[in-house]
């Protein structure tokens, strides 16, 4: 019984650090609201801004929205990590998550990542680089009745052994 | 600048559980939160760039973001050609733009080898991240990720260079 009781212990532990990137990184997080996150259809009454988050209230197109990421270590060439959660109403969406190079923001590195069925969902997009004093850029598309909850960054620390 | 690629991966409610099971865990261990202010390291590399002529700190950048490109191109150039694995991946690309908006840009070139697909474009990398962020949903199961960069040419219309990283089977990347 005791020998049972350990090994599932052991097994949640296991299960629960899966998620964490490889190495010993040392990550600077925030976690902003999903109202942040812009239009970019041509109709602005696509959208409705809930303390839930941003919702597209169309009821059978899909809506396009850039999200704001306030980048905090500026010089750091190995990306950042991601994690979008949504509320999907059922057809599905997907994010992609772009680092652009300074001064010209026309090289782009980006990462994609899609979902699909109803129900609160998370997408993680992970960038392994990034280009010193350019910035990032969240585009996801959500369909009708779906919303971007929030959003949750990583970066690097500057005084992370892999910066 | 070494060169790195990317991982994206869909993770469902469970993971937020799990997500949660790594703070309470983090917080236990540690007794902290892991989140920090601003860093003296950090600190000290903006005080660095402030401290750098825009013109000097411009240079330093552009030149890193011409090495990375250099490294990608290395990269492709130096893989064989996969014919038979490239036909899917191929006619998802050509559908992305066809099906696209008129006047969307257009594919002058496409080559898939091992790992990377390089696709040469009208317009402007703008123009084309539209596209491809579009038609994601078909492209997903193919491509994890993607660096996109306009060509220098000497005319005056603008043509982009995309190099999508190929998923390998078996693989969620």
């Amino acid at each position: 019984m005791m020998v049972r009781r350990a090994l599932a212990v052991l097994t949640a532990l296991w299960v629960a650090l899966l998620p964490l990137p490889a190495g010993a990184a040392q990550w600077d997080t925030k976690h902003y609201h999903g109202s942040l996150c812009q239009p970019n259809n041509d109709e602005d009454d696509l959208y409705r801004w809930y303390t839930t988050g941003t919702r597209n209230k169309g009821e059978s197109r899909f809506a396009h929205l850039i999200c704001p990421i306030v980048r905090d270590n500026t010089t750091n060439t190995n990306g950042a990590l991601v994690r979008v959660t949504v509320r999907e109403v059922d057809r599905g969406g997907w994010c992609s998550l772009h680092a652009m190079a300074w001064p010209d923001p026309s090289t782009v590195i980006s990462a994609w990542g899609a979902w699909e069925g109803g129900g609160i969902k998370i997408v993680e997009l992970q960038l392994h680089s990034s280009f010193k004093h350019g910035h990032y850029s969240l585009w996801c598309t959500i369909s009708e009745g779906s919303s971007v909850i929030s959003y949750w960054v990583a970066e690097r620390l500057p005084s992370d052994a892999n910066n | 600048m070494t060169l790195r690629w990317t991982d994206t991966r869909h993770r469902g409610t469970d993971d937020l559980v799990r997500l949660l099971g790594v703070g309470a865990l983090f917080w236990t261990l540690t007794g902290c939160a892991p989140i920090t202010q601003a860093s003296p390291g950090r600190q000290a590399s903006q005080q660095a760039m402030l401290a750098t002529s825009p013109a000097v700190a411009m240079a330093t950048a552009q030149r890193e973001v011409d090495q990375y490109l250099s490294e990608l191109r290395d990269r492709f150039n130096g893989e064989t050609a996969d014919p038979r694995g490239s036909r899917d991946p191929t006619l998802r690309i050509q559908q992305a733009f066809e099906q696209d908006r008129e006047g969307a840009p257009a594919i002058l070139e496409m080559q898939c080898r091992t790992t990377l697909c390089r696709l040469r474009t009208t317009g402007d990398p703008s123009d084309v991240g539209q596209v491809l962020h579009r038609a994601l949903p078909s492209l997903s199961g193919h491509f994890s990720a993607s660096v996109m960069t306009q060509e220098r040419v000497a005319s005056e219309s603008a043509q982009t260079t995309v190099y999508l990283l190929r998923k390998q089977p078996g693989s969620r990347r």
